[in-house]
């Protein structure tokens, strides 16, 4: 950590009880990868700053309602009696405020080249879909049979540069994973390039940052940073089909998931090949289920199933009518797929 | 009333007269300028005063409406995963309550102030355009009904006051919510416009003799800025939201990406539109602080001239900072760095202005009424929401903190801050000029502290939601982000500062019957108003003033220059309408002015053309041409050549 | 205040009111569910294809619950770009390897009701059921689009288009070009849908000529 990232951690644990930062997925007064530590210096640095020029002109302003008030019944007389005076305040004022001005706009260029790209190129690439309301990511590889779909929830192995490619199929959306960088536009009908490192594992909470319709606050994703062998182990897990041999009991679920779920809904291995809605290869793999909204248990699973709009007011996911029995075997079938 | 007007009579010597010696003058005016009462006479007039005040009463109720919607927002956001509204409630909401207080309140609260104090600041009997005056709050009264009907139908407009494609267009909002507002924003396009326009003439021509452009009051240089701004500026959303009404429902391609349109390109017409537009709702309201509070603190402006400079200065450079709103549009980093860096620079002319008002204190002697409370109060929250927006200047950081409640504590304390305190302040300190009363002081001051602490305790956490990383325009929130109780507080903050609201037009509806009477001059105040009755008669100088200084009312304790002002002798002008015309930078008298009486052309025409875009709303195309025919005849009626507002005449016609 | 002043604060006021009054779940970009969309299909797939002697049941006169709200026509042309009923039907539903959707000729039947029947059921040569990959609230998307495209009949003219009570409706395309020379089989304007058969525009399986260039 550099030193000024230290001194940022400092200020911010000492505002932590009062700015709650602790339980705070979504913070950014602390950044976890170069791809926003230069940013978050600037911003501690503007804000202080600021915070600087707000108290000095309220002393001054409420200093000079306490020194210079009036008493009460001076209506008639004025203070001066030349149209002049005064004037040094402004030059002062305004030079201080220039100096600093070029200052902070001289370290906003050198911070804008430094986010921009990373140090060395990528060696992994992931390219994010955006769609109302539900993040698709494709893993991308030089070997096609390499790729694989994973959406939502995002792995990236700690310490490497990982470019993201953005592309929308519906309306603007912003792709913003706070902890890690700032925001970049997700705009159809062009591929905006950003790029993510996380230097310290964990996971990592994003949200759709610009508005795209009714469940633009329930579009979220985590971005799960794991030590290189563990992206490795689950790389090669997301990779694989939905594992063949099945009991009996659960072969009538999966058959009901791909009469009723298949058309848009994919589960590789099985005859579902859906595109329109999330890759359910690995849906057991995940800790939230619709876009970050609900924690992925049976119960929440069941329920999203069931009855999606009330959960999700407009969501493109119909509200299936199935019978109980069906669902529940959907449900049981949907426990396996690890 | 004057003899059959001869040929030659616009060139003719004015007649200088003194009122004090001859009591039939102002009668005789009275006669000429007043408005019939009654319904036909409040519909076809054209004084300045009546539509500035118009202004001020139509903006304040929609300022009250877009607060309700607030109020139902913020009731909505206290908790995590409420469900007082649905989402499609909660987005109509939040986006008319951007349009409400950014179209139909910032920028027409302060068309009402300048309306109805430009004349009697400058020294003339009326706007340059008195009928085209009508037109433009006639144009905006219908703007803001037929975008507000959308709402008892269900269809207000949903995609956010910014309105952004696609989402905006016709694949993912197929309903009539945005063609309302696309077709309200055009239809309000041409009250600003031609607002604009009367304002930017009336300060060319109509100011009084010796009022050089160095001694207009920065209310007036504040306007003038915005007016210049706004011609410029409007256009580029006119012409945005007509491509956009195209795309629509003519199968245009302006911005859909699948016939090869861009959704950037609104970005860009919309911002290069809406940057300029936010100077041109702060500009005149600095004014009005540059303007009152050198009043309360007992001395002329510090600075005038830098001030004044500042403005324009302020608004020129608001042209060039459009793209700080798309800094997360993955446009090229120089392009960015660019509009950065004058994002950056843009803040000195500011800081001029925030130092003046500043030394303006130290050097005078403030006086603790209300007025001066709101507009002391407001050099501490303009410089809040002014470093707010510095730290957004800044690329990298912006990335961060766009699009999440830090941006919407920026806005509200600049809106708010910059725009409706300085209103607040500038009625209690106009209110006897446009009234006849005084506010009561005490409820006044209960009124400033309350609304002061309510918004701080609102809008000042919002920063902190931001930086927490809560976004914007969500109708809901999960627990466990660490939002909770920020939210909680900004809610009840922002009921306070209603309530502080409550309380100031219980203070404005109680004065009006019951406010203690007022002298012309109640605060001693040094500008060219001050010196008429108050309220003005109608025809607000029965001479034209002739002013030597910027502060006309003050000469008498001020030393330093020769000249003397003078309300007590002027031209007289009395042979009909008439006020005197008088050169751009010197304001040397050449010409009298011959001004239109009352007309129902203004209120017709605005008529017949809200209801052609109620035509062209709905498809109905017989009802839009009948409309537009309507419209043509209305102006034609209007424009109808009168002998007796001819300007110069052939002398050989002689009389006719 | 003015008289003019205050009827515009009144009218403000009572807009503000009637805001609280009215329902606002609709509009803009989101659809509500329609009510009885959960118990129209056991009624209606229970109905048979064809005429029954004597009268029609109610339920084959079921309007589409959706009506004809922009919204879900909206969302009815995205499915069908998405399903990729616009791969059989054409991206204008004009018609390809699938019958055309736009003009006044259905084989299996013109009104929602029947509509919303082939979609749930398939029907032979090649229109797959949709039933249970797409839920009922989603057929209904899909029909509201179809019907905003002009060509289909009114839920209230179920008995005439069962009984071929127009004149020149009901003709399938095959069968209208050897009528093409008659008099009587000038393009059928169904109560001012718009779309009319052209005779020119053959079903590839027909046996008749490919239609050369799309419709605009």
């Amino acid at each position: 950590m550099t030193r000024a990232n230290r001194g940022g951690v400092l200020v911010a644990l000492g505002l932590a009880p009062v700015l709650g930062a602790a339980e705070s997925p979504m913070s950014y007064l602390r950044t976890f990868g170069p791809a926003g530590d230069p940013a978050t210096e600037l911003g501690w640095g503007l804000g202080i700053v600021s915070i600087l020029v707000m108290v000095v002109i309220t002393v001054l302003v409420v200093a000079a309602i306490a020194k210079r008030r009036s008493p009460a019944s001076s209506a008639r007389e004025l203070t001066v009696q030349r149209d002049e005076g005064g004037l040094s305040w402004i030059y002062i004022g305004v030079g201080v405020s220039t100096a600093v001005l070029i200052a902070c706009a001289v370290w906003t260029m050198f911070t804008v080249a430094a986010v921009a790209m990373p140090a060395h190129a990528e060696d992994m690439t992931i390219r994010v879909t955006a769609s109302q309301w539900w993040w698709n990511v494709r893993y991308e590889n030089d070997d096609a049979s390499q790729v694989f779909d994973a959406p939502n929830e995002i792995h990236i192995p700690v310490g490497r540069p990982v470019r993201v490619e953005l592309s929308s199929t519906d309306v603007i959306h912003s792709w913003w994973i706070p902890q890690l960088a700032g925001k970049m536009d997700v705009i159809p009908g062009q591929t905006n390039v950003t790029w993510l490192q996380a230097d310290k594992a964990g996971v990592y909470r994003g949200q759709c940052g610009e508005y795209c319709g009714a469940q633009h606050a329930h579009m979220a994703m985590y971005v799960v940073a794991d030590p290189p062998r563990d992206y490795a182990a689950w790389a090669e897990r997301q990779r694989a089909a939905a594992s063949p041999g099945l009991q009996a009991a659960l072969l009538r679920g999966q058959q009901t998931f791909v009469n009723n779920c298949g058309a848009c809904h994919a589960v590789r291995g099985t005859a579902a090949g859906g595109i329109l809605g999330p890759d359910l290869t690995h849906l057991k793999s995940r800790q939230t289920i619709a876009a970050g909204l609900l924690p992925n248990t049976p119960g929440n699973l069941s329920a999203w199933i069931a009855n999606a709009q009330a959960l999700k007011p407009g969501t493109r996911m119909p509200t299936m009518a199935l019978s109980g029995s069906d669902l529940s075997a959907i449900v049981a079938y949907l426990d396996t797929l690890n | 009333m004057a003899a059959v007007l001869s040929g030659n009579d616009a060139l003719r010597v004015p007649v200088i007269a003194r009122p004090a010696d001859d009591t039939s003058i102002e009668p005789r005016l009275d006669r000429i300028w007043e408005t019939r009462k009654g319904l036909l006479g409040a519909l076809s007039s054209v004084d300045h005063k009546t539509i500035g005040k118009r202004y001020l009463v139509t903006a304040f109720v929609f300022l009250l409406i877009g607060g309700l919607e607030a109020a139902l927002m913020r009731a909505q956001l206290a908790r995590p995963n409420q469900t007082l509204l649905s989402p499609e409630q909660y987005n109509q909401l939040f986006t008319m309550h951007g349009v409400t207080m950014i179209f139909l309140y910032a920028l027409p609260v302060l068309s009402g102030f300048s309306n109805f104090l430009w004349p009697l600041m400058l020294g003339s009997r009326d706007m340059a355009f008195p009928r085209l005056n009508a037109l433009s709050y006639w144009l905006f009264l219908f703007a803001g009904i037929f975008l507000y009907v959308s709402f008892p139908i269900g269809r207000a407009p949903d995609a956010g006051w910014f309105n952004y494609v696609p989402y905006s267009s016709l694949a993912y909002n197929p309903g009539i919510n945005i063609d309302v507002y696309a077709l309200g924003m055009v239809l309000l396009g041409l009250s600003t416009t031609v607002g604009s326009t009367n304002f930017v003439v009336t300060l060319i021509r109509t100011r009084a003799p010796g009022m050089s452009i160095n001694r207009v009051p920065i209310l007036v240089w504040g306007t003038l800025t915005a007016s210049v701004g706004n011609l410029f500026a409007v256009p580029a959303v006119s012409l945005a939201f007509l491509m956009l009404w195209m795309d629509r429902r003519f199968g245009s391609h302006f911005f859909d990406v699948s016939g090869g349109g861009q959704p950037l390109l609104w970005q860009h017409l919309f911002w290069m539109f809406g940057h300029p537009w936010v100077y041109a709702i702060v500009l005149p309201a600095m004014g009005i602080v540059s303007d009152g509070l050198p009043t309360f603190c007992r001395r002329p402006l510090v600075g005038y001239t830098a001030v004044a400079l500042a403005t324009v200065t302020t608004m020129v450079l608001g042209f060039g900072v459009w793209v700080h709103h798309m800094f997360a549009t993955g446009l090229p980093p120089i392009s960015l760095s660019f509009f950065s860096a004058a994002s950056f620079i843009i803040v000195i002319p500011s800081a001029v202005a925030v130092f003046a008002w500043i030394a303006t204190m130290w050097t005078g002697r403030p006086q603790f009424t209300t007025p001066f409370l709101f507009f002391a109060g407001f050099v501490i929250v303009f410089v809040i929401g002014g470093v707010s927006g510095f730290m957004t200047a800044a690329v990298p950081v912006d990335t961060q903190l766009t699009d999440t409640y830090f941006v919407v504590a920026h806005l509200h304390y600049v809106l708010i801050g910059i725009n409706v305190l300085p209103v607040a302040g500038g009625i209690h300190y106009w209110f006897p000029k446009f009234t006849g009363r005084l506010m009561n002081e005490k409820l006044g001051k209960w009124s400033f502290w309350i609304m002061f602490i309510g918004f701080n305790v609102g809008f000042f956490p919002m920063h902190i939601a931001g930086l927490l990383g809560m976004p914007r325009r969500i109708y809901t929130y999960p627990s466990g982000l660490g939002w909770d109780t920020v939210n909680m507080v900004i809610t009840l903050g922002a009921y306070l500062f209603a309530f502080g609201v409550l309380l100031f037009a219980i203070n404005v509806w109680r004065s009006l019957r019951h406010g203690e009477r007022a002298g012309p001059n109640p605060w001693d105040a040094p500008s060219l108003e001050w010196a008429t009755a108050s309220p003005p008669p109608a025809y607000n100088f029965a001479v034209i003033p002739t002013v030597a200084s910027r502060y006309p009312l003050w000469e008498d304790r001020l030393t330093g220059h020769e000249g003397r002002s003078s309300t007590g002798e002027g031209m007289l002008l009395d042979n009909g309408r008439e006020t005197i015309g008088t050169s751009a930078l010197d304001a040397v008298p050449d010409v009298i002015l011959r001004m239109p009486g009352d007309s129902f052309a203004p209120l017709l025409l605005s008529l017949a053309l809200a209801i052609s875009f109620v035509g062209m709303l709905i498809h109905s195309w017989w009802l839009f041409g009948i409309a537009i025919a309507c419209s043509t005849v209305a102006a034609v009626a209007w424009l109808w050549p009168e002998a007796r507002l001819g300007q110069t005449m052939d002398i050989a016609r002689g009389s006719r | 205040m003015s008289p003019m002043e205050r009827a515009a604060a009144a009218l403000a006021v009572a807009s503000v009111l009637a805001l609280a009054a009215c329902d606002h779940s609709r509009g803009g970009s989101t659809v509500g569910p329609p009510v009885q969309a959960s118990n129209a299909p056991e009624a209606i797939i229970s109905l048979p294809l064809g005429d029954i002697a004597g009268a029609t049941p109610n339920a084959a006169s079921v309007p589409n619950p959706y009506g004809n709200s922009p919204e879900a026509a909206q969302q009815g042309q995205a499915l069908f770009v998405k399903m990729n009923c616009a791969g059989c039907h054409g991206y204008g539903a004009k018609g390809g390897m699938g019958p055309n959707l736009t003009d006044t000729y259905w084989r299996y039947g013109g009104t929602p009701v029947l509509i919303f029947k082939s979609i749930y059921e398939g029907r032979p040569q090649g229109m797959p059921a949709w039933n249970p990959s797409l839920p009922p609230e989603e057929i209904w998307k899909l029909v509201a689009y179809i019907e905003s495209l002009g060509g289909a009949y009114q839920a209230s003219q179920t008995q005439a288009a069962m009984q071929g009570d127009r004149v020149g409706d009901n003709v399938a395309p095959e069968v209208q070009r050897t009528l093409s020379a008659s008099p009587s089989a000038s393009g059928p304007q169904a109560n001012g849908h718009g779309a009319s058969t052209d005779s020119a525009q053959a079903r590839p399986d027909a046996g008749g000529a490919v239609p050369t260039g799309a419709k605009p």
